[in-house]
């Protein structure tokens, strides 16, 4: 019998999916993947949770609610960090035992923690400890890594090309599905890389380029972030997201700062922001936050008071919890997206 | 040099006495007050945590009665801590204010801690920065240690209010010590003051252990002076929660000391494997351990939103049920 390992479809499934699917299916596994977010898991994930926890936070356990009777083994990494500068948010470091607080009856979980920063484990090693644990050998897992990190490479040189990663997933892991969809053409902007328009012809948005930026769990999730991919695309509008930055820009925005951000996702909406506030890549930027998020509650304001002084690129931010109605997004969408028209048709448009 | 140090229970005492020997004038700002909130709050963003707020008023209310320079720590996660005085720093600029800030980047290495003294105070023996962070944890364990021996007695007197005015006046001994010799001489006389209260040695109050985020269990004004309150309501509490505790833990400076995170982590293991960073693991471990010692309650301290204390929160529903004795 083959072994079935169930991942929530939310939080950094949204970054790591191919890494973790390829790496269990290589060493024979089935992975058991949840359903997309909606209304019902919310609702289960607030219900197993403290109320004041952040909407991604909530949206994960009631995934995780759901494959509780679907699979022999729960993945939940233990994320502290993966590299040398950041830390993931402390309510990653203790994901897995508040899953087994929250469900008495949940099956055993893989918790294998990554601790690149702190004790200074690498990502590989933690890789084969994951292996072991599921009996696998050394050797077995060091191929299964090898092919995982291929795999989730070739997804990064998808999303680097200008594809947004929910795409890129269809196209990796569903591919009679993404016949369906209309052909993605990236296109080249001085970055060496774009954005990606799913529907051809006019619009509203006409052929205007936005950044989505946040959190991936809150951008690409279309339950939390109430679709505004598929709202934007179906505008007409390019869409750019913080993946697609090479990490030398962000580096770059890192060291204008008094101290670098240190949190893992933090880093790169920081600089992708702080970039494009000030160069003509795209027409506006629109920033993505759970409301009760810690780190985004002062990132926030880092990245407001930079488009405060006297940057060039519009800023909208928004923030999402379980109460956000989908006709006040849409307001704000609307409003902004007249106003960047009005700028482009002013002539101050991005190039 | 005159230097603004943010509330944050007694560590202004702690500090000054020991920073006047190497220069440093600690000034503190005006108590908090919900005045000096209520402006830190506007400034603040709107769903920073609390003990944000409440410096960031502490630093406004100091600069407008003149202070030039703020000294204050950082830190590089995972909580947001560590970012808090970039973005202070940042805030009162645009806000049009004039100052400098002095920041120890990672406070809880003692050798980054004397490095920003040395730089901050221009003495130039390594010796000496090391010295003055020491005796600053000496200044602060004693000053627990009143703050300790109050909350035993405060339940069993009925001598409240001299039992307050006496701890107030030992704080302002310990704040003009300027040395060791003068620490022990005041410690002394505190002592002795103490002891003269009348107390009914009989009575069994009932025990009431205190955990959560440092600041908020150490800074009176962000808890509304809960441990008071409780004593004088005659509750004998407990803090879990201790400034120069939290500094041996790191600095070893008594190395016969049990390193309470150490202990906390090892109780704690079975509910929560890794330290969530704040006091998360702290306070699931002291929660338990009050719990078996047969403590009547717990209360747990965090401000609204805080990560790691959430992560406590949701945890500590399952420790309780299984070790709290029925
Ligand atoms: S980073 Fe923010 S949104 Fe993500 S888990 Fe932490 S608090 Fe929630
Ligand atoms: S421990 Fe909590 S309240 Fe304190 S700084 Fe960190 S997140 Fe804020």
């Amino acid at each position: 019998m083959t072994l079935k390992i169930g991942i929530p479809r939310a939080l950094y499934y949204h970054k790591f999916y191919p890494i973790w699917h390829t790496f269990f299916t290589e060493l024979g596994a089935e992975v058991v993947l949840s359903q997309l977010s909606d209304k019902n898991i919310l609702k289960q994930g607030s219900d197993a949770t403290v109320d004041e926890f952040c909407l991604p936070i909530k949206v994960f356990f009631g995934h995780v609610n759901t494959l509780l009777k679907r699979c022999d083994l729960l993945f939940i990494p233990r994320l502290i960090s993966t590299e040398d500068e950041t830390y993931y948010c402390p309510k990653f470091f203790g994901l897995p035992d508040m899953v087994r607080v929250a469900f008495n009856d949940a099956a055993p979980i893989l918790e294998p923690t990554f601790n690149v920063k702190g004790e200074g484990i690498t990502v590989e090693e933690t890789f084969v400890d994951l292996g072991r644990s599921i009996l696998k050998g050394k050797r077995e897992s060091i191929a299964a890594y090898k092919k995982a990190v291929e795999k989730q490479s070739g997804f990064q040189s998808m999303v680097n090309d200008g594809m947004i990663p929910t795409e890129a997933y269809k196209i990796l892991f569903h591919p009679s599905a993404s016949n369906k969809l209309p052909p993605s053409p990236p296109f080249n902007s001085p970055l060496g890389k774009g954005g990606y328009s799913g529907v051809k012809g006019g619009g509203k948005g006409g052929g205007m380029k936005i950044a989505l930026i946040g959190h991936p769990y809150n951008i690409y999730d279309s339950f939390v972030s109430m679709n505004i991919i598929k709202k934007l695309m179906e505008r007409n509008i390019r869409l750019m997201t913080k993946e697609m930055f090479s990490d030398d820009i962000i580096k770059e925005e890192m060291k204008k700062l008094r101290r670098p951000v240190y949190w893992a996702s933090g880093r790169e909406i920081v600089g992708a922001a702080n970039h494009l506030l000030y160069s003509t890549e795209v027409d506006g930027i629109i920033f993505i936050g759970a409301f009760q998020c810690g780190p985004d509650s002062l990132l926030k304001t880092l990245i407001e008071k930079e488009a405060q002084r006297n940057s060039r690129t519009p800023l909208l931010t928004l923030s999402f919890d379980e109460h956000s109605g989908e006709a006040g997004l849409i307001t704000r969408l609307e409003a902004f997206l007249d106003m960047l028209a009005i700028r482009k048709r002013r002539g101050i448009a991005a190039s | 040099m005159k230097v603004v140090i943010p509330h944050m229970g007694h560590l202004d005492i702690a500090c000054r006495g020991a920073l006047r020997n190497v220069g440093i004038d600690v000034v503190s700002p005006p108590r908090a007050s919900n005045v000096s909130l209520k402006l830190g709050a506007k400034y603040s963003p709107e769903l920073a945590c609390l003990p944000f707020k409440i410096n960031l008023g502490n630093f406004i209310d100091a600069i407008n009665g003149g202070a030039k320079t703020i000294m204050t720590a950082g830190g590089c996660g995972p909580c947001r801590f560590g970012y808090y005085s970039i973005l202070q720093e940042r805030i009162l600029q645009d806000m049009g204010y004039s100052f400098e800030m002095i920041r120890a980047d990672e406070p809880d290495k003692l050798a980054n801690l004397a490095k920003t003294l040395k730089e901050a105070s221009g003495i130039n023996s390594k010796f000496a920065a090391y010295k003055t962070v020491y005796f600053i944890w000496r200044r602060a364990h004693f000053l627990d240690k009143i703050i300790k021996w109050s909350d035993f007695i405060r339940p069993r007197t009925t001598e409240k209010g001299r039992l307050t005015r006496l701890c107030d006046e030992a704080f302002k001994m310990v704040d003009a010590a300027s040395s060791l010799k003068e620490l022990r001489a005041a410690a002394k006389k505190i002592k002795k003051s103490l002891k003269d209260i009348r107390i009914d040695k009989n009575k069994k109050p009932i025990r009431i252990g205190i955990v959560g985020e440092m600041f908020m269990v150490i800074e009176p004004f962000a808890n509304m002076g809960i441990e008071r309150k409780l004593g004088d309501l005659g509750a004998e509490v407990e803090r879990g929660v201790w400034l120069s505790r939290w500094m041996n833990d790191r600095f070893h400076f008594n190395p016969f000391q049990r390193n309470h995170m150490k202990v906390a982590k090892r109780i704690a293991r079975p509910y929560l494997k890794y330290h969530a960073g704040g006091e998360s693991i702290v306070t699931i471990g002291k929660t338990i351990k009050f719990a078996k010692r047969g403590f009547d309650g717990v209360v747990h301290i965090k401000p609204f939103s805080c990560m790691p204390e959430l992560v406590a929160q949701m945890i500590l529903t399952k420790p309780l049920m299984s070790t709290l004795p029925r």
